[in-house]
């Protein structure tokens, strides 16, 4: 009975495969354009439309992006950021968040108000820049990771993954002597890999393409970021004020247009995240929590 | 939340507050101490006064302090930076390079004064701005200093820089004096060969061009693929249409009060106000419904519009000819043969031409911060940068290094080894802090190709007049951004609209003057009457 | 006092670990909260913001009085409770959807394909928009050309009647994709037997998802939509300021957009605080609101 599919599910099988490949195309599509147009001559690619090949295929806007050292020092820090920054906020997310999921924590529904109000009210930016200013933070690494080392939306997110673990496995090992921390380790954090993978992509996405900090916080050049360095070079040479200060001397020089220049940066600042996704995906997998926790 | 949660949560909001404000004047002590250093500098002077023989300056001096220089970057330079280096050796300095997007400007240099930590030298791009930091002591007077120390920009600026309202009570600030390029008809020329067609001069003759490049297939290529005029609604006023509302005599500005005219009646009012105006408008609506313009011009993204005039599509656009003719020739274009452009000066039934008039730019300067620790150094900076040679370095970079003079007269220079590669020019930090205390004859200006000398000389000279008011108007800095919200929908309008166009313009019209218009109106006549005195 | 004392003996733990978190929320969140009284003060920019002068409620009623203000907060509330509307259940059915993929190639590609326009810039996003809808020359009139279709299609783009339904169509493309990683961890949690137990009771796909898998997300759901409610007045600044022009802004302009041109671009920094502050009371009482109700319908859900 389980092997034979009956016409309806036949149909509906297909159909699912229709509007899933609709999916994709819809949502592949303009990712692929960029990287095809990142790949193409600027000059064939101004005549324009859509294309699933690169148009006239050329490097030469990955060349110019890659050819100063100043693109790796960058990138090179936006890597430690996003590693450091990750790992600490998710160690401080799921400390915070595995205690205000136990009911019985007292004081928890104040605490957890306190939070949550941070996330709607925030002092602006001129009193945070003055905090890290007197907290010798100011042109430091650290000014990447520890302002913004816990996001509250993540946190609430674990908190709720905490919540769903049944009850009844830390009280079992609570009666078999474990303390807090083991249950913790043991436990919670084996049974929750698909809601750590959750939280290292938020993190990592958030703090890989986070530049406010980079720009606020940080001047010297050693220090800075990728996402400043090519948001500076999209604002130097593409929108209203690049062209409209007559675009200077490296249209002068070079062919590559703004706008190769532009699909060049978003294709260089994605591919990162997308390897990390992939690696991340085995994870979401159903079913991975819950057979150790029959009983 | 229960109640009582909600009670502690009132207490330690209150008790936050009161942490703060126990912090606050902690944090008032370290700004004002570089204050009560400035405090100390008249009396040192009085010291050296006193020994009689050798007058101490009464500016700071401190050679081995960092002067820190924050601006808006051109282009992005990597941590070495060449021409920073060779400006620390020119000037005897040393120099701390904060150039940030435009885009970012505002919001860090807000931080950075919030805080105390003010740059040494910055680009103020507000006269509203500049007064504030006056009023509040972060400015230093450098008129003894520039005078001693800093001939090159006293003469650059000989002419302006008491002209400048913040300037009153000694000289606080020093103006970009680079005037921005005025804008020129850019029209293909080898079009007009294809079709027989001499170049307009009217507004009739330059609407039969438009129709024919959209109508009489003018590349000739057997297609129905190219039209007139390429523009964006973003940009009337600003580059758009210029030029026939310079035909009607109207000097257009970016948004309604961009450029500020006098009415027949003496009142000082929006460029949008000019009798004319409707007049104009019925013009170019004449040519936008015929289709002989870019059809998506409300939606199209600007990058894909220079696209229209860079692949051929388009055969005219209004742009300042450095663009067309210069920085983007040839590499921009598509087409084989290239395209050539010339830039005619369409008369109007009235016999006006031209754009409005480019005037240097009293808002946009530099400033120098009280709490310097060598002002003199930064002086120096300022001296060398608006020197020719100056101009150079931070324009092209280190001459006989990055780049050599082929022919200085006719202004032909090219650049050496690796740095015709414009990424590593750039890296080095050439062209990316050409904004820096910028002369009127900059290096840019004298290295245009001989063409867009011309056409940009061309467009100075047909320059239409208007009420330049360089002080600060307090409706404005209230309302301002209402106002000119309203007058660029009206545009909107006036250029979609199906409806009476005069209607369209006295509804809009009312609505900007009860939103402050009538009252700016009244302050700046005001001021123009005090500044014709 | 001795049931503290125990409580505290055996807890302690706990409130060891929160240590950190509390410690940064106090430091980086509630010490720089002073600066909200800028919003109840008249401060340029400069120098203290304690000894910048008080002035009660000026800011509010300034903003209040000022037309495109009343305008901006219009367009923000029916953008908002649009996107919530309309957005909000997309990546719960994208997500649902996803998980009912047989065949793993194709689900993990679906999976991948639809976070992506998540890292696409909204400005590229814009051109893309462009070269899709633009009547004279996108793929759509284009198409339609091909065919055989005379005249012009109308420009969504340019359009006041079509416009907000572009800015919630673009949204939900934008975000639902990277919205259903949240949803897909949750199925991951749902015991595979619940599923295997319906199936021998005859339930069918629908059913499964409605009493089994939608019944698992539902705490996840409303801890969502409680975050989404509490961002309810910013109806979206970079997506906006890409794709509006000055032909539709009458009904896309949104606070952020306005402030955006009062506050920053005129260095009006009370006015934008005291339009924060609004934003933020607003979201506040939402909230509340919604945690009030979430707890009414089921008292384990909620976030306080």
């Amino acid at each position: 009975m389980r092997k034979k599919k009956t016409p309806g599910q036949i149909v509906s099988e297909l159909l699912k495969l229709i509007i899933a490949l609709l999916l994709t195309i819809v949502c592949l599509y303009p990712f692929w354009h960029v990287i095809m147009y990142s790949f193409s001559d600027s000059k064939e690619a101004m005549s324009g439309g859509l294309f699933v090949l690169p148009k006239g295929f050329s490097l030469e806007s990955w060349k110019m992006l890659l050819k100063t050292k100043q693109v790796f020092i960058a990138f090179g820090n936006s890597i430690a950021k996003t590693v450091v920054g990750t790992l600490i906020s998710v160690v401080i997310s799921i400390l915070t968040a595995y205690p205000l999921s136990l009911p019985y924590v007292k004081g928890r529904k104040f605490l957890q108000g306190m939070i949550f109000f941070t996330m709607l009210f925030s002092g602006g930016t001129i009193p945070t820049y003055i905090l890290l200013k007197d907290l010798h933070m100011l042109d430091t690494f650290w000014a990447y990771v520890i302002p913004s080392a816990m996001n509250v939306y993540n946190m609430f997110i674990l908190r709720n993954f905490f919540q769903a673990i049944p009850d009844s496995l830390s009280e079992s090992a609570m009666l078999d002597g474990a303390n807090h921390v083991q249950i913790l380790t043991r436990i919670v954090l084996p049974l929750s890999k698909a809601a750590l993978a959750t939280q290292v992509m938020f993190y990592g996405v958030n703090r890989w393409n986070s530049y406010m900090d980079g720009v606020l916080y940080v001047n010297d050049s050693k220090l800075q970021l990728l996402q400043v360095y090519l948001r500076q070079i999209i604002n130097s040479i593409g929108g209203k004020q690049g062209i409209g200060a007559s675009a200077g001397d490296l249209s002068g020089a070079s062919a590559i247009t703004e706008e190769s220049i532009k699909m060049t940066v978003i294709a260089m600042s994605v591919i990162p995240v997308l390897i990390v996704y992939l690696s991340l995906q085995k994870y979401f997998v159903k079913g991975t929590m819950v057979g150790s926790v029959k009983g | 939340m229960k109640k009582r949660s909600m009670r502690l949560f009132a207490l330690l909001l209150a008790a936050m507050m009161t942490c703060t404000a126990c912090q606050a004047p902690a944090a008032d002590t370290t700004t004002a101490a570089p204050g009560n250093q400035e405090t100390k500098a008249p009396a040192t002077e009085t010291t050296g006064a006193a020994e009689a023989t050798e007058p101490a300056p009464s500016w700071t001096n401190d050679d081995d302090a960092e002067i820190t220089i924050m601006m808006v970057q051109s282009a992005v330079p990597g941590a070495d930076d060449l021409v920073i280096a060779e400006l620390e050796k020119r000037t005897g300095t040393k120099i701390n390079m904060i150039s940030v997007a435009g885009a970012d400007y505002a919001v860090k240099l807000s931080s950075m004064i919030g805080a105390g930590n003010i740059p040494d030298i910055f680009e103020v791009r507000d006269l509203s701005d500049a007064q504030k930091y006056i009023d509040a002591g972060i400015l230093a007077n450098v008129e003894d200093l520039l005078t001693e120390v800093a001939p090159n920009v006293m003469e650059e600026t000989k002419d302006v820089l008491y002209e400048i309202p913040v300037n009153d009570g000694g000289v606080y600030m020093v103006p970009v004096m680079s005037r921005s390029y005025a804008m020129n008809l850019n029209v293909r020329t080898d079009w007009l060969e294809n079709l027989g067609m001499k170049m307009p001069t009217n507004l009739d003759e330059y609407k039969e061009m438009l129709r024919a490049f959209t109508e009489d297939d003018p590349d000739k290529n057997g297609e129905d693929d190219t039209y007139g005029l390429e523009f964006i609604l973003d940009h009337v006023g600003q580059y758009a249409w210029v030029s026939v509302f310079g035909a009607y005599g109207i000097p257009a500005g970016k948004n309604g009060s961009a450029v500020t005219i006098e009415l027949e009646d003496g009142t000082i009012s929006t460029w949008v106000k000019h009798p004319r105006f409707i007049e104009a408008m019925t013009y170019i609506r004449s040519i936008v419904d015929a289709g002989y313009c870019e059809p998506d011009f409300v939606s199209v993204p600007a990058a894909t519009s220079y696209e229209a005039l860079w692949t051929g599509v388009a055969g005219v656009m209004e742009f300042q000819c450095v663009g067309p003719t210069n920085n983007w020739y040839p590499g921009r274009y598509t087409e084989d043969p290239l395209p050539t452009f010339d830039f005619p000066i369409i008369e109007g039934p009235y016999g006006d031409s031209g754009v409005a008039a480019k005037y240097v730019d009293y808002s946009n300067g530099f400033v120098f911060s009280s709490t310097c620790k060598n002002l003199e150094g930064a002086a120096r900076i300022a001296n060398y940068c608006m020197s020719q040679e100056g101009s150079e370095l931070m324009t092209y970079g280190i001459e006989g290094v990055m780049w050599q003079w082929v022919d200085e007269a006719n202004g032909k220079m090219e650049y050496l080894g690796e740095y015709t590669d414009s990424a590593v020019h750039r890296a080095a930090g050439g062209y990316c802090h050409r904004r820096l205390f910028v002369p009127s004859f900059h290096a840019e200006l004298r290295t245009l190709n001989a063409q867009t000398q011309a056409g940009v000389q061309e467009a100075y000279d047909n320059a239409i007049e208007w009420a330049y008011i360089p002080y600060v108007s307090e409706v404005y800095t209230e309302n301002g951004a209402d106002m000119d919200q309203a007058i660029d929908e009206m545009m909107a309008e006036l250029f979609t609209t199906t409806g009476d166009l005069q209607e369209v313009y006295d509804r809009w019209i009312e609505e900007w003057e009860t939103l402050g218009g009538t009252e700016w109106e009244a302050e700046l006549t005001e001021m123009w009457k005090e500044m014709n005195k | 006092m001795a049931k503290v004392w125990k409580y505290l003996r055996r807890h302690w733990m706990l409130y060891a670990m929160l240590i950190p978190g509390l410690a940064y929320i106090i430091i980086f969140k509630y010490i720089p909260m002073y600066g909200l009284s800028i919003a109840f003060k008249d401060y340029e920019g400069i120098g203290d913001i304690a000894n910048a002068q008080w002035v009660g409620w000026e800011n509010f009623t300034k903003l209040f009085s000022k037309a495109a203000f009343i305008r901006s907060f219009k367009n923000t509330v029916i953008i908002s409770f649009a996107k919530i509307l309309f957005g909000f259940p997309a990546p719960i059915i994208l997500a649902l959807f996803i998980d009912s993929l047989r065949k793993k190639g194709l689900k993990k590609l679906v999976q991948t394909s639809v976070i992506l326009p998540n890292f696409i810039s909204w400005v590229v996003i814009y051109g893309l928009m462009y070269a899709i809808l633009g009547p004279s020359s996108g793929v759509i009139s284009e198409i339609l050309t091909f065919f055989g279709f005379e005249g012009k299609i109308p420009d969504l783009l340019s359009s006041k009647e079509y416009f907000r339904e572009v800015i919630v169509g673009s949204y939900i493309w934008k975000s639902a994709g990277i919205g259903t990683i949240v949803y897909l961890a949750a199925l991951t949690g749902i015991d595979p037997q619940l599923y295997e137990a319906a199936a021998i009771d005859g339930a069918g796909p629908w059913r499964k998802t409605w009493h089994i898998s939608l019944a698992g997300l539902r705490t996840t759901i409303i801890v969502m939509l409680i975050f989404r409610v509490g961002e309810m007045m910013h109806a979206g600044f970079d997506h906006i300021y890409a794709i509006s022009n000055n032909a539709v802004i009458s009904v896309a302009d949104i606070i952020d957009t306005y402030i955006y041109r009062v506050g920053l671009e005129q260095g009006n920094f009370s006015l934008a605080t005291a339009a924060g502050f609004i934003q933020s009371i607003i979201g506040l009482v939402m909230v509340l609101i919604t945690n009030y109700v979430a707890k009414k319908v089921d008292p384990d859900s909620g976030i306080m």
